[in-house]
């Protein structure tokens, strides 16, 4: 799934967003829109915020433009923006769910205990759907660098070369998280199958 | 039994493998127009709010200076005298009663 997006990387690009040209950006959102909503939405399982989060993504990247270091490709940067606040957002959902007992004793809304064991990926064939929400449901439980790595890299189809850039770490370090993830998730879903026979 | 689960488990790994990246909704570009103009109207606000906080303190400075008048020194020497006037209260000298 990784797709060449050249034009976005070179210099000329950066200073026509630098410049505010609306029609670069215009192209920009259009070439990252699916890219950067696919890594939301496999983090969060829930289309309404991934969107939600992927519009954050992108008023960012308009507002912040001026401090891209060209060190790293504009790609990385929108996906590195995209990962911090998947995660970011993940780690409020927690509190949210952590005070939702308190909050429902003076009748909150039950939304701030939202369940989101049964999302279904749009992107997964019809035959997969259910393994997949067995898979999403495990990936829950994983360290939040491994989950990130392990979305980013089976999910959004990116190399190990390209998840080290977006997360800053070597190619070894993604290697190793890959590694543990897919071992505790073999555990997970070993748990599981056992628990369901 | 542990083959089974061994198979569900890999077959598991896998839902992932050959699926389509998720697509945002129709119009995703000019909801976030929408987003930076509203984004954009409410910066905006704060900023004149902020100004405009800045502005009343100075305001209110200025005034409290311009109508500030400092309280009269009270020379306590001359309260003591007027207090011993008053009450009729002799000084009386504690050394000189020890040497009688």
């Amino acid at each position: 799934m990784s797709e060449n997006t050249s034009f976005f990387d070179t210099q000329e690009a950066i200073n026509q967003l630098k410049a505010g040209d609306e029609a670069t950006f215009k192209d920009l959102v259009l070439k990252f829109q699916n890219k950067v909503f696919n890594v939301c939405v496999g983090m969060l399982k829930n289309s309404e915020e991934a969107e939600d989060l992927a519009q954050e993504v992108f008023v960012e990247v308009f507002r912040n433009i001026d401090q891209f270091n060209a060190d790293a490709k504009l790609s990385t940067w929108i996906y590195r923006i995209a990962v911090n606040k998947s995660l970011e957002h993940i780690r409020y959902n927690r509190r949210q769910k952590r005070f939702a007992w308190l909050t429902s004793l003076f009748g909150a809304d039950e939304d701030l205990a939202r369940n989101y064991s049964d999302f279904y990926h749009p992107g997964v064939a019809l035959e997969n759907k259910e393994t997949a929400k067995i898979l999403h449901n495990a990936i829950d439980k994983l360290a939040e660098n491994q989950r990130a790595a392990f979305v980013m890299h089976k999910m959004e189809g990116l190399s190990y070369q390209e998840v080290a850039d977006i997360m800053q770490l070597s190619l070894s370090s993604v290697e190793s998280l890959m590694h543990r993830a897919k071992k505790r998730l073999r555990e997970l879903l070993n748990d599981f199958y056992k628990n369901d026979n | 039994m542990k083959n089974e689960i061994n198979d569900k488990v890999e077959k598991t790994l896998a839902a992932f493998d050959n699926m389509e990246r998720a697509e945002v909704e129709p119009f995703f570009y000019t909801r976030l127009q929408g987003r930076l103009e509203s984004d954009s109207k409410s910066i905006a606000i704060q900023r004149k709010f902020a100004w405009a906080t800045v502005v009343a303190i100075l305001i209110l400075n200025s005034l409290f200076y311009a109508f500030y008048e400092p309280v009269e020194e009270i020379n306590t020497d001359e309260v003591i005298v007027q207090m011993y006037d008053e009450y009729n209260i002799e000084q009386i000298d504690l050394l000189e009663e020890v040497g009688d």
